[in-house]
């Protein structure tokens, strides 16, 4: 995927703040959203992700949130840890977690009617 | 091989700016927030899949110090890194990149993290 030294940091750059926007807004909505239907909740939560818009949007800014949380952990990790062999595994198992994190999403969402 | 050169780097020793204070709070809340995405996801199917279950979760908010501490150190670690990130990206803008400005947004972005994480507090308590 990466084939450039020379573009990354821009594009990660940029990739920080876009994806950071997008989950912004995202969590606002979903603190606006809870706030609005204090206090029978259930109902209208189950609604909200029942919709197939609600959904793709949700996917769509989990994917921008994996995207972001990578940039953020590879940063500190090329901080603090040195030892190139430790980073790796490091790196690996996090990259593992970010995407068995989405496949999970996508259960929890399709499985919700 | 170059001699060993002597290194006076003990951080206890220092006196932080508070942008500075910001920047590292903002790095240790990324990665909190990297380390509780499980427990949001979690939070996220058990709210969906009954009513039974959203219940039990609400209960279990309530009633377990553990998770009610984990829902809050969450919400708390997301405020900050939102604040914080928000004044980020307005000096990338080229807005209050002065020293000057940089302390004062910083003071802003403690004031209304401390504000966030007491009605969080309370909301959840």
């Amino acid at each position: 995927m990466v084939t450039s030294k020379n573009r990354r940091g821009l594009r990660d750059w940029l990739a920080q703040r876009i994806t950071s926007v997008l989950v912004g807004g995202y969590a606002i909505f979903i603190c606006v959203f809870i706030l609005m239907h204090q206090p029978d909740i259930y109902q209208p939560w189950h609604d909200l992700f029942s919709s197939l818009v609600m959904k793709i949007i949700t996917l769509i800014v989990f994917i921008s949130l994996i995207w972001h949380a990578w940039i953020g952990m590879w940063t500190v990790f090329t901080d603090y840890v040195k030892r190139v062999a430790v980073r790796a595994v490091l790196e690996t198992l996090v990259a593992i977690l970010l995407f068995g994190y989405l496949l999970w999403l996508f259960e929890i969402l399709w499985s919700t009617h | 091989m170059q001699a060993e050169r002597p290194i006076n780097l003990d951080l206890t020793k220092f006196r932080f700016p508070p942008m500075a204070i910001v920047s590292i709070l903002h790095r240790v809340s990324g990665v909190i927030l990297f380390l509780l995405i499980p427990l949001m996801l979690y939070l996220l199917h058990h709210t969906l899949v009954s009513v039974t279950s959203f219940t039990a979760i609400q209960e279990q908010v309530s009633v377990h110090l553990l998770m009610k501490l984990g829902v809050w150190l969450t919400l708390s670690a997301a405020a900050f890194h939102l604040l914080s990130g928000i004044r980020h990206i307005i000096m990338d803008f080229g807005f209050g990149e002065t020293a000057r400005a940089g302390r004062y947004s910083a003071y802003l972005v403690f004031a209304l993290a401390l504000v966030a994480v007491i009605l969080l507090g309370i909301w959840l308590w």
